[in-house]
């Protein structure tokens, strides 16, 4: 292979393996180990836990054991499943065990289990045993076969005025017929008036509105805020214009022909409607002034407005989004979830997390530390307004230092990888060649072209790196050397989208050998001289430099290596210079110190 | 009444062994405020304290009453421990998370593989932590029940039977089959004592049930869809390091939390190539 750099990534890679592999030696299977976890791989024996009836450890993997055999566990008296269940385990637990997966197993089958009003997408015998539980009768669909359509099927039992007599009185109950029945039972003059309110007038009962002095109430399991007649039943959906209608306070309103029915923040937060609505933003709540922005024109209760504020910046019920917390990227990606741009770096220590805002409250979720994962933001343009979706998202980096083209690289779904310049020149470059890419690199505009050389040779490679140095000394980066065909002159490697963390406390040397193998992965070399910046003078040795008062330049002999290596150092990893997430950096000022110690040290 | 040399005026004043109490109408004020103050007082310490005295006349009084009263502490806080600690007790498997030992309901030491489940039916195994947490004290407080009846001379015949704990929806059930009989005169049975206390555990750990399904399934669970699902409810998610994750479930309205941790389809850190932790 001709390409140092690949060679030395493959030795790298094989040395980390050999390392790994002489680690592991032997895998044992414990039923249990002696920390109380069960069916785990350990490296020794004497982790395992003995007696009690738990089995020897077996010197092998554990799917291969019959006690650790996974499969799903059937507990038949509720009709739960647990897949990835260990044998020995569940028949501890007293469930039934079965090799094949839950779909393949008759009692695990789900279906949509209707409850009142409610839904559960569960198992027939979980279904009978809900039944049991809330004292109703179940309906169970085999024909609805996901949770989403099951929930959607949920509803309500038709409800009505029961009308009945009292301490001779004639009142009314709001309830559904089956309830009504019941009371039947009971009393005999009992009749049901499906789609009527108590209120009604024409059931000339006791029951009125409560238009002279209105009531509310949130009712369980709903969203609305719903007006109370005289006797404190149900009516219909809070609406303050609607208090001295008499039809409203005669028959069933439903939600989609009440008031502000489709607002797009579901009515929160106003004084005069109650159709509030979880999805868009808002729940009925007892009025808060501590909450509330406004009180309510009747009764005690508002859609109360879920969304979030979050560094004085609004946010609404349901969206999430990636954290400004330093020292990582700020990724974005369109709907469908294709990148569309990466801004800022990563840095040690900074790790991603996600923010949500539901009911009123921000909630962090850190992705995995050491960038396993990192944040992906996606922002939904609706018609007046955007909606922030994030997510944590693996950080798939490890198989791009074994790609070698282009191609594989830049394939999202082959991993998060980028095709970078490596620094190195391509080794059959020719001499013209060299020339023409010195040119082109100090044709750039930007770059310090005043300097002092005494060695007529390497005249034009040296201005083309100052320049690339001056850029980055002063805050600069790669784009100020501007585009040219980099890959006529430059050898390419790939490497992380995501540089991925390093633990900063490595807890053992091996973790400590990873580490510096990995970032020795972008070790190489080059000829420096040194230039005195005041004087003009430039030698092959230090002798003149005095390093400490910043007089003297690293120079190579091969044009903008250091800015290119320096990206795909960091690009590694937590490797080579950078400044930590808190934005402090250990001693080094920039990456032209750091080389400097690293050249002085060596030296 | 007119005392010589005394300046005459409206006040009223009280003599006690020849001296006279008070001075001035203020001082009758000031008085009358003391004692104003001090049966204010009284009445709030009398509303402070009378929930207990109702709670012990009642207990004494009904054997039922008398259970729920001497149980329903031990059992809260038998719930909120294993709440706290992924449904067991004593935790085997536990990460150590605020200083609290929390159980592992899923896990694998190793990187990249889906968790082994730990606990196949949460509930279940809630139910029996939970019971056997509070047996000893459920015969304590039955020793008790029939010392304070024979004490209030009734002639007393228990039976004690064997002890259970269901998690319902919205509330945590224990119960002692036990048969008590009361004799002072004629006979009373009591069947069955049902301690009840109200928590979301049920629901809280059909949630935890669902997530652990996901972990093994697909290494992780994401919580907003639980959010949307559950308007009450509140999930949070925190990754550590080695790759355990802590979950905590939350019921927004009665505030009752269950949290759990898992570790599933872990990464190592840098360049790590797949050991155990």
């Amino acid at each position: 292979m001709k390409n140092e750099i690949r060679l030395m990534i493959f030795f790298a890679i094989i040395i980390v393996s050999l390392g790994y592999v002489s680690s592991i030696g032997v895998s044992y299977c414990c039923e249990k180990t002696t920390d109380g976890a069960w069916c785990q791989s350990v490296d020794s024996r004497d982790k395992c836990a003995t007696g009690n009836g738990l089995s020897a450890p077996a010197p092998t993997s554990c799917e291969s054991t019959a006690y650790c055999k996974l499969g799903t566990c059937i507990d038949s008296q509720k009709g739960e499943c647990m897949e990835n269940t260990p044998q020995q385990k569940c028949q501890q637990s007293g469930g039934l065990w079965d090799a094949r997966a839950p779909d393949e197993i008759p009692q695990c089958r789900l279906g949509c289990c209707l409850i009142g009003d409610q839904a559960a997408f569960t198992t027939q015998t979980s279904c009978k045993q809900l039944s049991s539980l809330y004292g109703l009768e179940t309906n169970y669909r085999t024909d609805i076969t996901n949770e989403v359509t099951c929930i959607a099927s949920a509803t309500s039992e038709d409800k009505g005025a029961c009308v009945f007599e009292q301490d001779s009185a004639k009142t009314c109950k709001f309830l559904t017929q089956k309830e009504c029945s019941d009371i039947s039972k009971q009393n005999s003059n009992v009749s049901f008036h499906k789609d009527f309110l108590c209120s009604a007038e024409e059931l000339g009962t006791n029951c009125g509105p409560t238009s002279n002095n209105p009531k509310t109430t949130c009712v369980e399991g709903e969203d609305q805020v719903y007006f109370l007649d005289t006797c404190g039943n149900l009516a219909n959906i809070y609406d303050a214009s609607k208090i001295k209608d008499k039809l409203y306070w005669t028959k069933i309103v439903p939600k989609e022909n009440s008031c502000g029915n489709g607002s797009r923040t579901g009515n929160a937060e106003s004084a005069t409607c109650g159709n509030c609505d979880y999805y868009s933003g808002s729940t009925c709540k007892s009025f808060d002034r501590q909450q509330d922005v406004r009180s309510p024109q009747y009764g005690n209760n508002i859609c109360r407005d879920l969304s979030c504020t979050y560094q004085n910046k609004k946010y609404q019920h349901g969206e999430t989004w990636c954290a400004d917390s330093g020292g990582v990227s700020k990724i974005t990606a369109d709907e469908k979830g294709n990148l569309l741009s990466i801004t800022g770096q990563d840095l040690p220590g900074g790790s991603y997390t996600r923010l949500t805002c539901y009911n009123s409250e921000v909630t962090a979720e850190p992705c995995a530390e050491f960038r396993q994962e990192v944040c992906v933001q996606s922002d939904l343009q609706t018609s007046n307004e955007v909606f922030r979706n994030a997510a944590c998202k693996k950080n798939y980096w490890e198989q791009c230092l074994n790609k070698t083209n282009e191609d594989d690289c830049d394939n999202p779904e082959l991993g998060d990888c980028k095709w970078i310049n490596s620094g190195e020149l391509k080794s059959d470059l020719s001499d013209g060649d060299k020339e023409d890419l010195n040119k082109i690199v100090k044709a750039k505009p930007g770059q310090i072209t005043k300097t002092y050389l005494d060695n007529g040779k390497i005249e034009e490679g040296i201005n083309a790196f100052i320049s690339a140095k001056g850029a980055l000394s002063f805050g600069g980066d790669l784009n100020t050397i501007g585009n040219f065909d980099e890959e006529k002159y430059f050898q390419f490697v790939c490497v992380p989208k995501y540089a991925p963390g390093y633990d900063l406390n490595p807890k053992s040397d091996l973790e400590v050998g990873k580490t510096q193998a990995s970032c020795a992965l972008a070790t190489s070399s080059c000829t420096i001289i040194y230039s005195d910046s005041v004087t003009g003078r430039t030698s092959r040795t230090k002798d003149d430099c005095d390093p400490k008062n910043g007089t003297c330049q690293c120079l190579p002999e091969d044009g903008p290596w250091l800015l290119y290596r320096a990206n795909m150092c960091q690009s590694l990893g937590d490797c080579g210079y950078k400044v930590s997430y808190q934005g402090t950096d250990s001693n080094q000022k920039n990456w032209w110190d750091f080389i400097w110690r690293s050249a002085f040290q060596d030296a | 009444m007119k005392k010589e040399g005394k300046r005459v005026n409206s006040r009223l004043d009280f003599e006690m062994d020849g001296k006279i109490l008070a001075k001035s109408k203020r001082s009758q004020v000031t008085i009358f405020i003391i004692i104003a103050v001090v049966i204010v007082a009284l009445v709030v310490l009398i509303f402070m304290i009378y929930p207990k005295i109702k709670n012990t006349t009642i207990s004494e009084e009904n054997p039922y009453s008398f259970m729920q009263s001497c149980m329903q502490d031990k059992l809260k806080e038998s719930v909120e421990s294993v709440s706290s600690q992924g449904g067991s007790v004593s935790p085997e498997k536990y990460f150590l998370y605020n200083n609290s030992k929390i159980d592992y309901l899923c896990y694998t030491n190793e990187y990249y593989k889906p968790c082994v489940v730990q606990q196949p039916f949460v509930s279940s195994h809630i139910e029996d932590e939970i019971n056997n947490n509070i047996k000893d004290y459920m015969n304590t407080c039955l020793n008790n029940l029939q010392t304070n009846f024979q004490k209030k001379g009734y002639t007393v015949s228990l039976k004690k039977g064997s002890s259970s704990v269901e998690l319902l929806p919205k509330r945590v059930v224990a119960r002692t089959n036990s048969t008590l009989t009361l004799t002072k005169g004629n006979s009373q049975n009591y069947n069955e004592f049902n301690i009840i206390l109200n928590n979301n555990l049920y629901e809280l750990a059909s949630i935890a049930s669902s997530i652990v399904k996901w972990e093994t399934n697909y290494g992780d669970a994401e919580t907003t869809l639980y959010m949307t699902y559950y308007k009450d409810l509140k999930v949070e998610k925190y990754k550590q390091s080695e790759g355990t994750k802590v979950y905590i479930l939350t019921d927004r309205n009665t505030g009752n939390k269950f949290q759990f941790a898992t570790r599933s389809v872990a990464w190592p850190s840098g360049y790590g190539t797949g050991e155990t932790v």
